[in-house]
């Protein structure tokens, strides 16, 4: 391996040779400052934030995008390169609105932070603040363009990472914003809310629609009976901006909070993933038993739902007709729990915390009401609980542990594995071997389908069938399955989609900044709460026996059906 | 004027345009350029554009990003003669405005305009490489410089005629 | 005597060329001839030799760019860009309409030398009607085999296509131009490797101008001698000049190296036209600075031009007299830049929007102290910062004004309040 030695800052530093100046000054514990730039993505070198002066060739360089040179001698620190940085950060300013007090990303921008870095208060640019509609129109997201930097970060992962391709660059010039051809709002477009835009966006260009109003309304409201469920990916993610250190569980703390915030029940999305188990390992072996329509796919990332209807109508019959465990939560709260605790259904308000964004639109699906309510109220993402919290005054970082509460608050290893791509799969093939083979797994790691490549593959002896499966996340990677699906040539029996990288622990509600480094310690949290659960496979859930004992009789059973199953359509041709 | 959106001919000669390009992305420009040559708005719909997308294997939102980049297209349409003034250096200093001014008064409409008739569009352009007979206006693929009013009045009452 | 010269542009309106027969008849091909008969190594040389360098306004050493496409494996893709966008330039259009072949021969050279098939010219769309010359031209020259398979014999086989642009200035860029062809929106690109390593569809890509075709394909022929005894020491031959403005006779002129700027105007413009005085001109097209009476004696080559902070750009004369309000003209150039701009990187799309508005504030005769600041501040972070050349050439109108036009400046400011 060829390497470069250079001079930053007059400190020599050896690097490899296709070292970028940035990536070398990291090594050396100097920070240039970026927008644009993203670890996880291509460099895009067009903020021209990170300039940096190459004194041997005197020339002026970004240092995201050029690698380093033998000899070179490169100041990252001199008047000259942050009056240049200044002055481009003051540029960008002079195009912004003024709104850091209103700004749902106050205090996580990086806009912000780079202001803060070079004690910018105004520009002496002229001010040019554009005054574009907000579109605001899917009750999902929210795309305000007069904030929008032009960094192009959520154009790579809505047309690269995710194959969507809503979004895309228009016009040039000053015109130039982003969004979906014809600037249509979005709503009438093929959007899958998959929320990666949010994620990636370094300012308040995109965001996910606030809902904590609706939840605080609720709460204080003596006529409702407000019970939470939460996912689990959002316990290894809260933390992130209360205090603790990224990728760290606090399941406890989680629970205390939001019994503080005054909710009346706080239960765990586990719980009916632990349920979708059941439910969806009993669709597969009777599609496989009966000749029935294989691959069988999940069901529960709400962004592969939408992908699927939009991109892939022909095939639904291959998706699950399980609920994802949130909505599934919903239907039972509404019913079983109801009737246990006697209270009116009503009565009863759903709210769901989860990592994504796309549950808001699944919980607003017209059609997904079969306990006679709407199931799941109001979504809130790990983001909106993060500033309820905050907003309560609620010192989490100094949080005592609580439990869940007690009939829908118990799950196993394999429910909380659902936060992490792979997770899905491996919980049904913990449940399905079992059931097919009528021995006990003593191995119940499946390491293959674990991990952060976009296709994982599987072969599982199930009592002398060999059965193949695959795990795909990031709807890019679901593409290449799905078009194998198409041409009929997929070899697959299972497979298990998810749209966000990393599965939902990377979903587009979680923190922001987090980027792949952030998902492997999420990630690694996840998989070390199973080892340490007590109960590891989902058919051994006691609240789940339980459940199927007192209420729904039997997996699919007709009150199962009605309850815990769904159907899918294709959508509107009208979309873009 | 808005096309219709179920113009069967049209439709076929977007397909003949497409194959002709080998159906390729790569050719996207090709296509959109002479997709807006068809119609005699100089513009292409929006749902034309769906239209091609999909023929192309392409998303909305990239047909649309390369056609609003570039002057040469529009999706608005503009009047059957789009009279173009060029506004950039030599013009500038040959005095654009007098002709613009004549122009304006033949036409009695103003730059960014259609006549009512729905014949004329006026906008600015950058240079054409006319400047060798700046101040110079183009109409379609022909220029025309070293303009007086009588001269722009033929000019324009040749094209009135067709 | 006639100050201007009729070597590369010797052609120029002289032959027909809806056939190929004229352009034969006068020595067409005798260039390619000779360049199958020699080694692709010693045209590469005579073009280093020469000491051309790009016609398009960047200058980049074109024996040099040819020398890093040979060593690259693997067929080159051969670009002509003929986008001409810079204002004030129309000498590319000449050749377009009355040299084609010239250029085709030029290219079929390149092709040669560094080793390619396929070529591809890229006319702006403006030029629609001269597009058809082109297509016309190339198909002649393919039915008389000097284009396609085993051309005049050789081993070389070589094609060209036309490719339109679609009115974006950007496009110029070599970068943005194989964007553009990519079918994708102008905007340019990051240079992860070099254009001769990875350009147009990631494959090894060779882009010159379409003028440096055309000096090329003199190099070759027995005008060479003729055009290396024109110009200096450091600019040898000579180089198309596209004179236009306040001028009696605008046109397309061929010049030798070293002559000066005052006998461009004067002696082959027939001096400023309705009796009025010379007040500044502007070379090397919008992206050019201004140049004031008193530097009119200058020589028109790079190194003098360098000397003073000049470039000779695309080879655009404009001359302005005095009718004309510098602030006025500066508005005209920032409009062109803030529309033509592509909008990816802040410095440009950010920064040619302040120079607008400073500039519109010295044409309502508003201008203030802080706006000479604020230029000079804008345009060294837009020389510095840009992500392309479009960025960087912006300022230079401005800069140049308030280094040589101070005093018009002066006048269109808000006078003092104390």
């Amino acid at each position: 391996m060829k390497t470069c030695t250079l001079s930053i800052n007059n400190k020599q530093i050896t690097v490899p040779e296709e070292t970028t100046i940035l990536e070398a000054a990291k090594k050396l514990n100097i920070n240039i400052p970026t927008l644009c730039y993203h670890p996880d993505q291509k460099v895009k070198a067009n903020c021209r934030i990170c300039l940096v002066h190459d004194k041997s060739s005197d020339k002026f360089v970004t240092a995201c995008s050029t690698k380093v040179t033998d000899g070179a001698e490169i100041l990252t620190n001199t008047q000259e390169v942050r009056d240049l940085q200044k002055g481009v950060l003051e540029l960008i300013i002079a195009n912004h609105p003024n709104d850091c007090l209103n700004c749902i990303r106050s205090g996580s921008c990086s806009l912000q932070d780079l202001c803060r870095r070079f004690n910018i208060n105004n520009s002496d640019m002229i001010n040019n603040i554009d005054t574009y509609v907000i579109d605001n129109t899917s009750g999902v997201l929210v795309r305000d363009r007069n904030k929008c930097i032009k960094c192009m970060r959520c154009v790579e992962v809505c047309q690269e990472t995710q194959m969507v391709g809503v979004l895309s660059p228009y016009n040039r010039s000053v015109n130039t914003n982003v969004g979906a051809g014809f600037n249509t709002n979005l709503d009438k477009t093929l959007c899958t809310f998959c929320g990666q835009c949010s994620s990636v966006c370094p300012v308040g260009a995109i965001y996910e629609n606030d809902e904590t109003e609706k939840a605080w309304e609720a709460i204080n409201d003596p006529n409702k009976h407000v019970v939470v469920q939460v996912a689990p990916a959002v316990r290894v993610a809260l933390g992130d901006e209360l205090g603790i250190s990224r990728g760290e569980e606090v399941t406890g703390k989680m629970i205390t909070a939001l019994r503080m915030l005054g909710f009346d029940k706080v239960f765990d999305t586990n719980f009916t993933a632990d349920l979708t188990i059941l439910e969806e390992g009993n669709e597969l072996l009777h599609r496989i038993k009966t000749g029935g329509t294989l691959p069988l796919i999940t069901s529960c990332s709400p962004g592969w739902i939408n992908y699927a209807e939009g991109f892939f109508p022909d095939l639904l019959e291959h998706v699950s007709t399980c609920k994802s465990p949130q909505q599934m939560f919903g239907a039972v709260a509404k019913t079983y729990y109801a009737k246990k605790m006697d209270i009116d259904p009503a009565k009863v308000f759903v709210i769901s915390i989860m990592p994504c964004t796309a549950k808001k639109f699944e919980a607003a699906r017209p059609d997904i009401n079969s306990s006679g309510f709407r199931d799941v109220d109001v979504v809130l993402t790990t983001r909106e609980l993060t500033r309820m919290i905050k907003s309560a005054g609620i010192d989490f970082a100094d949080l005592e542990d609580e439990e869940f509460d007690t009939l829908m608050g118990t799950s196993t290893g394999a429910a909380v594995i659902f936060g992490a791509t792979g997770g899905v799969m491996e919980a049904a093939l913990r449940t399905v071997y079992e059931k097919v083979t009528g021995e006990i797994l003593t191995d119940i790691d499946f390491h293959d389908v674990r991990g952060f490549d976009g296709i994982k593959e599987a072969t599982v002896d199930l009592a002398g069938t060999s059965v193949k499966v695959a795990v795909a996340h990031g709807l890019s990677n679901a593409y290449k399955l799905m078009e194998e699906v198409k041409k009929g040539n997929s070899e697959y029996a299972f497979i298990e989609i998810m749209a966000c990288t990393g599965g939902c622990l990377g979903g587009g509600g979680q923190p922001v900044r987090s980027t792949k480094l952030v998902k492997a310690r999420r990630m690694d949290s996840i998989y070390r709460i199973d080892r340490e659960m007590p109960i590891r496979k989902s058919h051994e859930n006691p609240e789940v026996i339980q459940l199927y004992e007192d209420f729904l009789g039997n997996p699919n059973s007709h009150l199962a059906h009605e309850l815990l199953h769904t159907h899918y359509k294709k959508r509107s041709d009208e979309l873009v | 004027m808005e096309k219709l959106i179920t113009d069967d001919a049209l439709y076929h000669k977007i397909d003949e345009i497409i194959a002709m390009h080998g159906a390729s992305k790569h050719n996207l420009l090709a296509i959109l350029l002479e997709v807006q040559e068809i119609n005699p708005n100089h513009y292409i719909s929006k749902d034309e554009v769906i239209y091609i997308s999909k023929k192309l294997d392409t998303h909305v939102s990239n047909v649309f990003n390369v056609m609003s980049f570039y002057s040469a297209l529009s999706d608005k349409p503009k009047g059957r003669y789009v009279i173009q003034i060029c506004n950039s250096t030599c013009c500038k200093v040959s005095k654009y405005e007098k002709l613009q001014e004549m122009i304006e008064k033949e036409l009695k409409i103003k730059v960014g305009e259609t006549t009512s008739d729905g014949m004329f569009s006026l906008e600015y352009s950058s240079c054409f490489g006319a400047c060798d007979i700046s101040p110079a206006i183009k109409i379609g693929h022909e220029v025309y410089g070293m303009l007086d009013q009588l001269k722009l009045k033929r000019i324009i009452e040749s094209y009135r005629g067709n | 005597m006639d100050k201007s010269v009729s070597i590369v542009s010797k052609n120029f309106k002289k032959i027909k060329v809806d056939t190929i027969d004229d352009y034969l008849e006068v020595g067409g091909y005798e260039s390619l001839k000779k360049a199958l008969s020699i080694e692709p190594s010693e045209i590469i040389e005579m073009v280093k030799s020469s000491g051309l360098k790009g016609r398009g306004g960047a200058a980049f050493p074109t024996g040099k760019k040819w020398e890093q496409a040979s060593k690259v494996e693997g067929d080159t893709y051969i670009l002509c860009n003929a986008d001409e966008g810079e204002p004030s330039t129309f000498k590319d259009r000449y050749f377009l309409e009355y040299d084609p072949y010239r250029i085709i021969e030029g290219m079929t050279i390149a092709a040669y030398a560094v080793g390619g098939r396929e070529g591809i010219i890229y006319i702006r769309e403006e030029y629609g009607r001269i597009r058809e010359i082109m297509k016309k031209a190339i198909a002649n020259a393919k039915a008389g085999g000097y284009l396609g398979e085993n051309i005049l014999g050789s081993n070389l086989s070589f094609d060209i296509k036309v490719v339109s642009g679609a009115g974006a200035f950007i496009c110029g860029e070599t970068t943005a131009l194989i964007e553009s062809i990519e079918g994708r929106g102008g905007r340019p690109r990051i240079k992860v490797k070099r254009t001769a390593e990875a350009g147009l569809f990631d494959k090894p890509t060779l882009a010159n101008n379409i003028e440096s075709y055309g000096v090329v394909t003199t190099l070759l022929s027995e005008d060479a001698e003729k055009y290396l005894n024109c110009g200096t020491s450091i600019s040898k031959g000579t180089k198309i000049i596209s004179l236009c403005g306040n001028v009696e006779k605008p046109g397309v002129y061929e010049v030798p190296f070293g002559i000066t700027l005052r006998e461009i105007i004067y002696d082959l413009g027939g001096g400023i036209k309705d009796g009025r005085h010379f007040k500044f001109a502007q070379v090397g097209g919008a992206s050019g600075p201004l140049v004031p009476k008193s530097m009119l004696d200058i020589k028109y080559s790079y190194e003098d031009f360098k000397e003073k902070d000049f470039s000779i750009g695309s080879g655009a004369v404009l001359v302005a007299d005095d009718t004309n309000r510098i602030s006025e003209f500066m508005v005209t150039v920032q409009e062109f830049f803030a529309h033509e701009s592509c909008g990816k990187c802040t410095p440009c799309r950010e920064g040619n929007r302040q120079l607008l508005k400073i500039a519109h504030r010295f044409a309502e005769r508003k201008g203030e102290m802080e706006d000479i600041y604020k230029i000079q501040r804008l345009a060294n972070i837009m020389q510095k910062c840009s992500f392309c050349g479009l960025g960087t050439a912006a300022p230079t109108v401005m800069v140049t004004a308030i280094k040589h036009f101070y005093d018009d400046l002066k006048e269109n400011m808000v006078e003092n309040k104390i």
